[in-house]
């Protein structure tokens, strides 16, 4: 059995050296993940309608934040070539699916950057037969924000598990190893843009659905970045922040997102340690939680 | 099941049921619940049949009928979630936002909509009244509950389980299941009030045998508190109090007391 990290761990503030001395690894120190946080009062309207043209902006503004560039299209230029094959991994969940407006948004800076549009293909569930992500060369991974019964919460990480031959195999111990999607043939060293959309995300669940709209708000933000671990990272503590708000401190843990720590310390996926994220936040800052 | 099944209406107010209903066993259950398969598949789950039902305005209200194969395991799942004022359908039920969950003999029972609540709540509670209505027996709750000392419990926060996945979720204790839980383990975790701003909580685990319990109690001090393999009590690094014991095919732990007293006296009021 792993070295098991136990409240105590947590509440010593200890998990993440315990994690590290459990596997063997030194705790090393790398550069900082940059992921940019965005948000705007407008992305939807007073009926929650999503704002496309809001969000097209803002998706505009986070990738040239991110990589320092000037523009939108040239953004695009430099992560896409056009030959590339771009498959765009959106979520379908029926109670809170990735907003169209968002996947349009993506779609349209792949084509402004050259792309040929029938070289992309956006999907869910069928991404291991689909043909354009059977032979893709570039990923984007796109999904909105939510808890998640057994991980905890579902970010980036997670919306890359229908890749998985059998999804189960990724369940055991509130899903710790996730970070193993990212080594899978078909996604391995494509992703270019992960994007959480944390337009209308969920900070709690109920029922078999685990869905309540009780517990959706218009937070109107979105997280980009290249590092899937460090955009969980930063959205699981947005999630934390609302829960301690909403429900109380003795609430603040989603469940047992573990997976997120286990990504950098075992796997080395990307930076969990929110000392070692550079975030970058953009926008509107009413009530941004982090 | 069958039986239930026809005699529930295929139309609540101005809401029709879809020509065909869904069915769901323990092999299919994934490709319902996103996420949420894990926690049924823990209790001895046999199958859900799913009916939608559409509105005038397309809106859906979407009816789950759990197989849950006996009153202690629904009582299980129902418990597991339970938080919201009782509506006073099955033999336990709770509304809130467009979800209607109950519980009643064996069968656990969620309807949900994503509908505007205003003109879908009387439809779902008018539903599940006619569900609940069909289970025309009712069977009782685990027998694992009589053991609960009942002075200072909260009845509407005692969970029933059998995986420590569900129980961390609740209350985290460790990454690993050191308790050794699963499906032949029956577990109720209480909450306790200790004064108008903190609880405490007590856990029992009702093992197969005293060897399995003394086990299991054994591997919790080790890993959990190591100090107190002599003791079975600790203070922990918030300064509330763990206290661990077996009672014959039962390990009974108390988290977060006042203090050592505090502790030992719930522990020995378990009857």
């Amino acid at each position: 059995m792993e070295k098991v990290i136990t409240r105590r761990d947590f509440m010593r503030g200890s998990t993440y050296a315990v994690l590290g001395m459990a596997i063997g690894f030194p705790l090393k120190q790398t550069k900082k993940s940059r992921i940019v946080l965005i948000r705007h009062p407008d992305a939807l309207d007073e009926n929650t309608r999503f704002n496309e043209n809001v969000i097209q902006q803002m998706l505009d503004e986070a990738v040239m934040a991110l990589f320092d560039q000037e523009s939108p299209v040239k953004t695009f230029q430099k992560l896409f070539k056009p030959d590339d094959i771009v498959g765009i991994k959106s979520n379908v969940w029926a109670y809170l699916p990735t907003p169209p407006e968002l996947e349009r948004a993506i779609e349209r800076r792949l084509t402004d950057a050259g792309v040929k549009k029938e070289n992309i293909s956006i999907d869910d569930h069928n991404v291991r037969r689909n043909p354009i992500f059977k032979k893709s060369t570039a990923l984007v991974n796109v999904r909105p924000l939510r808890t998640h019964y057994l991980a905890g919460m579902s970010g980036c990480m997670k919306n890359y598990v229908t890749f998985a031959q059998n999804i189960p195999d990724y369940h055991p111990n509130n899903c710790s190893d996730l970070a193993l999607l990212f080594r899978l043939p078909m996604v391995k060293g494509k992703t270019r843009l992960n994007i959480l959309c944390a337009l209308t995300p969920q900070f709690h669940g109920r029922g078999p659905h685990h869905f309540n709209r009780r517990y959706v708000w218009n937070y109107k933000g979105i997280i980009v970045g290249t590092d899937p671990v460090a955009v969980d990272s930063v959205a699981l503590q947005i999630i934390k922040a609302k829960r301690v708000e909403q429900l109380g401190k003795s609430r603040e843990m989603p469940g047992n997102p573990r997976y997120i720590e286990i990504a950098d310390v075992k796997h080395g996926l990307g930076t969990s340690d929110m000392n070692k994220i550079d975030l970058i936040k953009l926008g509107w800052k009413e009530k941004i939680l982090i | 099941m069958n039986n239930l099944y026809q005699s529930i209406p295929k139309q609540i107010m101005n809401w029709k049921a879809k020509d065909k209903d869904e069915i769901y066993n323990r092999e299919t259950l994934y490709d319902y619940l996103n996420g949420g398969a894990e926690l049924y598949l823990t209790y001895d789950f046999k199958q859900v049949i799913v009916r939608r039902f559409i509105g005038l305005d397309q809106d859906e209200i979407v009816l789950d009928i759990y197989d849950m194969s006996s009153s202690t395991e629904a009582f299980g799942i129902f418990s597991i979630e339970f938080e919201e004022e009782d509506v006073g359908i099955g033999q336990g039920s709770e509304y809130g936002s467009g979800l209607l969950r109950f519980w009643k003999e064996r069968f656990f029972v969620s309807i949900i909509t994503m509908g505007d609540e205003q003109t879908t709540k009387p439809a779902i509670l008018e539903l599940g009244r006619a569900v609940a209505a069909a289970i025309d027996t009712t069977g009782p709750e685990p027998a694992l509950l009589k053991f609960l000392p009942e002075k200072k419990l909260q009845k509407d926060r005692i969970r029933y389980l059998h995986s420590y996945i569900p129980l961390n979720n609740h209350y985290y204790i460790a990454s690993e299941n050191i308790l050794n839980l699963d499906q032949k383990t029956d577990c109720v975790f209480a909450e306790y009030r200790v004064n108008n701003e903190d609880s405490a909580y007590l856990l029992l685990i009702q093992y197969e045998n005293e060897l399995q319990a003394k086990k299991a109690h054994a591997a919790f001090l080790k890993i959990y508190m190591p100090e107190a393999l002599e003791t079975e009590f600790a203070q922990m690094e918030n300064q509330k109090w763990t206290m661990a014991k077996t009672q014959q095919n039962m390990v009974k732990i108390v988290f977060e007391a006042p203090d050592k007293n505090w502790a030992s006296e719930l522990l020995s009021a378990v009857k």
